[in-house]
């Protein structure tokens, strides 16, 4: 099994970076990361911040992008070339063939944000107390969790819907009430209408909640997180990442060809 | 003998629901069907008539609707019973970002080769298939030949007992054609059992022992060898008077 699992992951590591879309993705980052260095400019005092802040965006937006993208396309894109009939056809769990796709897919893009995040850390080295290393890898570990969760619901909702829009759309949608969860919440308890109430109460328990993973906030407070407070939120990532995959397992397990 | 392959009165209806409309079609109707052990079973119809839905029956990637399918005994998909089974596709539906080498490895290795044998199975299936001096090539730049070439090594690189072929000739040119019937004869003669459809009636005759005919999704006459052995245009002329063509296409009326 763990053979089966090693060389599926491999398979699908390769297609990634085979993709030439990744290393559009470099170029893409590349440039993000050199434009935020001259938007810095701007803020004479505060350069090293603001460099911090862009750069960081930069690397989470493409590393949100490109899982999406992919994860939507990581099923759907095998049964419409058809490729999928030559692995389902051989001695193999169907969820095995979900769970270790979704980890190739998870290792390909958290190594081109780590390449990404080398580039930022170079660009930040003139700028000395800005942040820790410790506190940067952080940041990026919580980052490349929050990518795992956006990736495996994506991934579940385009096996639900089989239709990649569609799947993209709704990832999208769910990403945006997840960094909303909150206020989203608030906005339900104080909607008298019933209906508006039970959908509000649906999506926020349905949309992952990213105010967890945004280790950002404390870039410049005086204490940072505890290790409960990571634990907690590794749990919690493990925990919704496990449920979105059992789903696109079961439904993928359904699925005829 | 024993039957490898066993259809029971299976039934496969397709259903698309559309804004609230859904929409069957038949797929095979009530069929019955054994392939024994040895033997090189050839399902001969016109397209659309059912072939390629028994064969996803058979591999499990579709489920019958009625009726049971079984191979080796086993209701499909069986893992024990898929390690067993060679499955060449009507096209090559190989993964391009692949080289050649990588792909018959990815595909030994989800066959379940133990890894010490691994390499060498691969090695031996690319030289038997004349595919060694471009194994290191991607898929993606191969030409149609080599494409076939190397569906054929995923398929046959775990020596499996049963070989299940879906229009194994379309499509190709007449020494691929020549050549997949010598690979017929080859597994027949090491004692594997082949499955084969195709619409192509003196490629058929040529190396099967027995033929169905299938026709909209029934099974309508079942031949053997020795009914069209010696009889020249027999097979073809028992094929034009059991089918029809089904989705309402008349005949060309040029005569």
């Amino acid at each position: 099994m763990i053979e089966t699992f090693r060389t599926l992951i491999a398979y699908t590591f390769k297609e990634h970076i085979r993709h030439r879309l990744y290393l559009s993705l470099f170029l893409f980052g590349f440039i993000l990361l050199m434009g935020g260095l001259v938007i810095s400019a701007l803020a004479v005092e505060q350069r090293g911040r603001m460099m911090l802040d862009l750069g960081f965006s930069a690397i989470e937006f493409l590393g949100l992008t490109t899982i999406v993208f992919v994860s939507v396309n990581l099923v759907l894109s095998e049964i419409e070339n058809r490729t999928i009939y030559l692995v389902v056809s051989r001695p193999l769990a169907r969820w095995q063939y979900i769970v270790a796709r979704f980890i190739g897919t998870t290792l390909a893009v958290a190594l081109s944000m780590a390449v990404m995040a080398l580039l930022h850390a170079v660009l930040l080295l003139p700028y000395t107390g800005v942040i820790s290393a410790s506190t940067y890898v952080m940041a990026w570990l919580c980052s490349v969790a929050k990518l795992t969760v956006v990736g495996s619901l994506a991934l579940a909702l385009s096996l639900l819907t089989t239709s990649a829009p569609t799947a993209m759309t709704f990832t999208f949608f769910l990403w945006a009430i997840g960094h909303f969860s909150q206020e989203v919440r608030f906005l339900g308890e104080k909607s008298a209408h019933m209906g508006v109430k039970a959908l509000v109460w649906f999506f926020y328990h349905v949309a992952p909640d990213f105010s967890y993973f945004n280790y950002r906030d404390f870039f410049y407070t005086a204490t940072p997180p505890t290790w409960a407070w990571g634990l907690s939120l590794g749990v919690y990532a493990f925990s919704y990442t496990a449920i979105c995959l059992w789903i696109a397992s079961v439904v993928f397990s359904k699925r005829e060809f | 003998m024993t039957n490898v392959i066993d259809i029971q009165n299976v039934t496969k209806i397709y259903r698309k629901s559309h804004l609230g409309r859904t929409q069957e079609s038949v797929g095979i109707k009530d069929l019955t069907l054994t392939v024994r052990e040895g033997e090189v079973f050839g399902l001969l119809g016109l397209n659309g008539c059912g072939k390629t839905t028994t064969i996803k029956m058979l591999l499990g990637l579709l489920r019958p609707t009625q009726g049971t399918a079984t191979l080796f005994g086993k209701v499909m998909p069986d893992p024990e019973v898929l390690k067993k089974i060679g499955y060449l596709p009507d096209a090559a539906y190989l993964p391009k970002h692949l080289t050649g080498l990588e792909a018959v490895t990815y595909y030994a290795t989800l066959s379940k080769i133990p890894s010490e044998k691994r390499a060498q199975a691969v090695r031996s299936i690319l030289e038997k298939v004349g595919m060694t001096a471009a194994a290191n090539k991607k898929i993606s730049e191969y030409s149609k030949g080599m494409f076939q070439r190397i569906s054929m090594a995923q398929a046959l690189v775990h020596e499996p007992s049963l070989l299940i072929m879906d229009e194994p000739i379309t499509g190709l040119d007449p020494l691929a054609v020549r050549e997949m019937r010598q690979l017929v004869s080859f597994l027949k003669a090491q004692g594997k059992t082949v499955f084969l459809s195709s619409h192509d009636i003196s490629e058929v005759e040529k190396v099967c022992d027995r033929i169905g005919i299938l026709a909209a999704g029934k099974l309508i006459a079942v031949a053997e060898q020795k009914d069209w052995a010696n009889r020249a245009g027999h097979l073809e002329e028992l094929f034009t008077a059991t089918v029809s063509r089904s989705e309402g296409i008349g005949a060309l009326k040029f005569s």
